[in-house]
């Protein structure tokens, strides 16, 4: 019955969406039944976030208690939870913390990790991006042309640079994302049919 | 050559530090390099340019924190350029952080004299990314039956004839990951016939142009900041995107160069490496 129920499950639910898509107009009930399992799917990721936060609670309360080298940084994990929790909950009192904490806090440490990414890519462009092969030679210069055309400064310096970076833009990079978009949409279908079919079990830890 | 050889061996601090300079100088004193405005861009201008006042348009904020630097200038001047043109904007999102920055749109247009549930409405954010979506555009008062106030979204004169995505004239869908446009397409533009425009963060770009060749968007800023900052260019409300292009372009520059002296060095130590090896009688 483990297996059974979770595969009839997604055997009508998939069943169900297939026919809301493509035959609604022969069999008007479907749309609202449909509706409504798309629904249970939002609430079920709601919860699937509460979850996942319980979870962080479980694992970094056995670090604190196992008193590991790191247990600081669980308190701190705590510590940011609790205030966020309780400021964006109490209303229009916890607003303004709430606020604060977000613009204050989460926002500009957030960008700051990503415009981090800076500095490792000057230092990559020094010693990682060399031109080994044919291959590296074209991805290279490609990249180069790019980067160059996707900056104003870009036309300053050669009025090729946007034209060639459109051009690669627009022809070889559609030519190739188009055909990973089809492969990928190809095997979207396959995927859905397997799991439809109860072949596919990887979504309840299955093989 | 030395000196080639010495830029090979010098600290990786000193670049970062030569790097934030190049940054930092710019933005400090802007060199006004000027901004060509992309077709991609202008496609997304005149979409929002059709909009007729009344006309409802779907604001989707969908991206996080790290890529916002990158996509919020964009979300935040097509909002502009919707309201100047008399165009009410229904604002959503389908990534946790997306709601704070809707949120602060709103209440930025609201100490502008904007009204709340007129010209505007935050909707809130829905769990289920794809799943999410598909139900939202089928009927939007299923996943939203109250906005972020708590009220009814009947009581707003903004959503009065609002039942699912089929009713907007227009959606801008503003994205750093999933779902992104490749989720608006598969659940709500293909079936409602809904024009789509989205914006998102340059890696993301490439990927979503055969979409817009396709027809399938009407719109991409797929360049970043710098197609928010072509954005500012083409409706002449120039912003912190334009600010930040000298900025940007000097960036672009300096790491091109490290590709360039990087790979001269690496030319030149191959070339010496070769010679060094015995040559056979």
């Amino acid at each position: 019955m483990r297996k059974e129920v979770p595969i009839a499950i997604g055997f009508i639910v998939g069943i169900l969406i297939l026919f809301e898509y493509f035959l609604k107009g022969l069999w008007p009930g479907v749309a609202p039944a449909a509706q409504t399992v798309q629904n249970w799917g939002t609430i079920i990721s709601a919860f699937a976030m509460g979850l996942a936060a319980a979870n962080l609670v479980v694992i970094h309360s056995r670090r604190i208690k196992q008193r590991h080298p790191d247990a600081w940084m669980s308190f701190l994990l705590f510590a940011g939870m609790v205030l966020m929790v309780i400021s964006g909950l109490s209303g229009k009192g916890g607003e303004r913390l709430y606020k604060f904490l977000f613009d204050g806090l989460y926002l500009p440490l957030g960008t700051a990790m990503f415009s981090i990414m800076v500095f490792f890519i000057a230092s990559a462009a020094r010693r990682a991006f060399r031109a080994r092969n044919i291959d590296g030679v074209l991805l290279l210069v490609s990249g180069l042309i790019v980067m160059m055309g996707n900056a104003p400064v870009g036309k300053l310096i050669s009025p090729y640079f946007p034209v060639l970076t459109d051009w690669l833009m627009k022809y070889p990079n559609v030519a190739g994302n188009r055909a990973i978009i089809i492969g990928a949409a190809l095997g979207m279908v396959a995927t859905g049919f397997r799991v439809i079919a109860g072949i596919d079990r990887s979504y309840f830890g299955g093989e | 050559m030395r000196a080639l050889k010495k830029f090979a061996e010098v600290d990786r601090r000193y670049l970062y530090l030569l790097l934030l300079i190049v940054v930092i100088v710019p933005l400090v004193k802007p060199l006004g390099i000027p901004i060509d405005v992309s077709s991609s861009t202008m496609k997304f201008v005149n979409a929002v340019d059709s909009l007729q006042p009344g006309d409802r348009m779907l604001l989707v904020f969908d991206y996080s924190i790290g890529g916002g630097p990158d996509v919020d200038p964009q979300a935040q001047v097509v909002m502009a350029h919707a309201l100047s043109k008399g165009a009410k904007v229904v604002c959503v999102a389908f990534v946790d952080t997306g709601l704070q920055y809707a949120t602060k749109a709103i209440e930025f247009w609201e100490k502008r004299g904007k009204v709340y549930g007129e010209d505007m409405i935050n909707l809130g954010y829905a769990a289920g990314a794809e799943t999410a979506v598909s139900a939202f555009a089928q009927d939007i008062r299923a996943v939203f039956p109250t906005d972020v106030r708590g009220k009814r979204l009947d009581e707003y004169p903004i959503m009065q004839g609002i039942k699912n995505a089929g009713d907007f004239k227009l959606i801008a869908e503003f994205a750093t990951g999933i779902p992104g446009p490749a989720e608006w397409i598969r659940q709500v533009q293909t079936r409602y016939k809904v024009p789509l425009a989205c914006g998102v963060v340059a890696v993301m770009g490439p990927q979503n142009e055969p979409y817009l060749q396709s027809g399938q968007l009407v719109g991409l800023l797929g360049g970043g900041l710098k197609s928010a900052a072509e954005y500012e260019i083409a409706v002449k409300m120039p912003g912190a995107a334009t600010a930040a292009m000298d900025a940007q372009s000097l960036g672009h520059v300096a790491i091109v160069l490290f590709v360039i002296l990087g790979n001269i060095v690496f030319i030149i130590e191959k070339s010496e490496e070769k010679s060094k090896k015995p040559t056979r009688k």
